[in-house]
């Protein structure tokens, strides 16, 4: 039945979405964490990127995480010769995570599960409304 | 209401096709003819409620295995959630056509001779 399919479809998208919060979650924890080593690399932003999966059984395009790459930009640079990460000059990268980028892609995961938790709603009692008919 | 009888067990009928591929429903005559799988020995209307029980309870260990995952922290909550929803959706199903099947078989008992 077509209902359960999209109940389906809805709940690969609350997982891929959930994931994306598990990202910024990610990026929101470390974005000070700066590199273990002594002119070392930091914590690098990370990105979700999601494709359409045919899902062969049911014939519906599901939602699959296509992969988490790292952010290229740059990271910052501040003087910090104290730091334990500081390199020969004295300088330390920071993280590249921008708390008001990840703040606004938080707030489109959250928008976006909750899209797909209002479709498995609807398609839920669409589907009890059809039984109800037999009563 | 005006669905009848033959209406419900169609719709028994598209009930057991939805777990399987194509979603053809599976014709009447055959179900009631001892095509229920296990139950098929006792035919008819009893077979027919055993093998849809039958596959009610199946989502529903499905379901409660789903949970049981979760409870000890190696599940998924939106397979509990879905697991759930068909197995609510499958014994709603039953007992709606059970009631319709048992109302018809009590209107048959009534009719005048």
């Amino acid at each position: 039945m077509d209902l359960s399919t999209a109940v389906k479809v809805s709940a690969s998208g609350l997982r891929a979405q959930s994931l994306r919060m598990r990202i910024i979650a990610e990026n929101l924890a470390n974005a000070d964490s700066t590199a273990p080593t002594a002119g070392g690399q930091p914590y690098r932003r990370r990105v979700a990127s999601f494709r359409a999966d045919l899902d062969r059984a049911s014939g519906a395009e599901t939602v699959k995480v296509q992969s988490i790459d790292g952010d290229k930009t740059a990271f910052q640079r501040t003087y910090q010769p104290g730091s334990p990460a500081a390199d020969a000059q004295g300088y330390v990268l920071k993280p590249n995570v921008n708390s008001m980028v990840e703040a606004a892609d938080m707030k489109a995961a959250q928008r976006s599960y909750e899209a797909n938790l209002n479709a498995i709603e609807a398609a839920k009692s669409l589907t009890m409304r059809t039984i109800d008919l037999l009563k | 209401m005006s669905i009848g009888a033959l209406d419900a067990a169609a719709a028994y009928g598209r009930a057991l096709g939805v777990g399987k591929t194509g979603g053809a429903g599976i014709d009447i005559g055959k179900t009631g003819s001892g095509g229920a799988g296990a139950a098929g020995a006792a035919g008819g209307f009893g077979g027919m409620v055993e093998s849809m029980v039958g596959n009610a309870a199946t989502s529903m260990r499905t379901a409660e295995a789903a949970s049981a995952r979760q409870v000890a922290g190696k599940g998924d909550l939106i397979d509990v959630v879905t697991a759930m929803g068909a197995a609510e959706t499958a014994l709603d199903t039953v007992v709606a056509v059970r009631d319709r099947m048992v109302a018809a078989y009590s209107d048959i008992m009534r009719m005048q001779i």
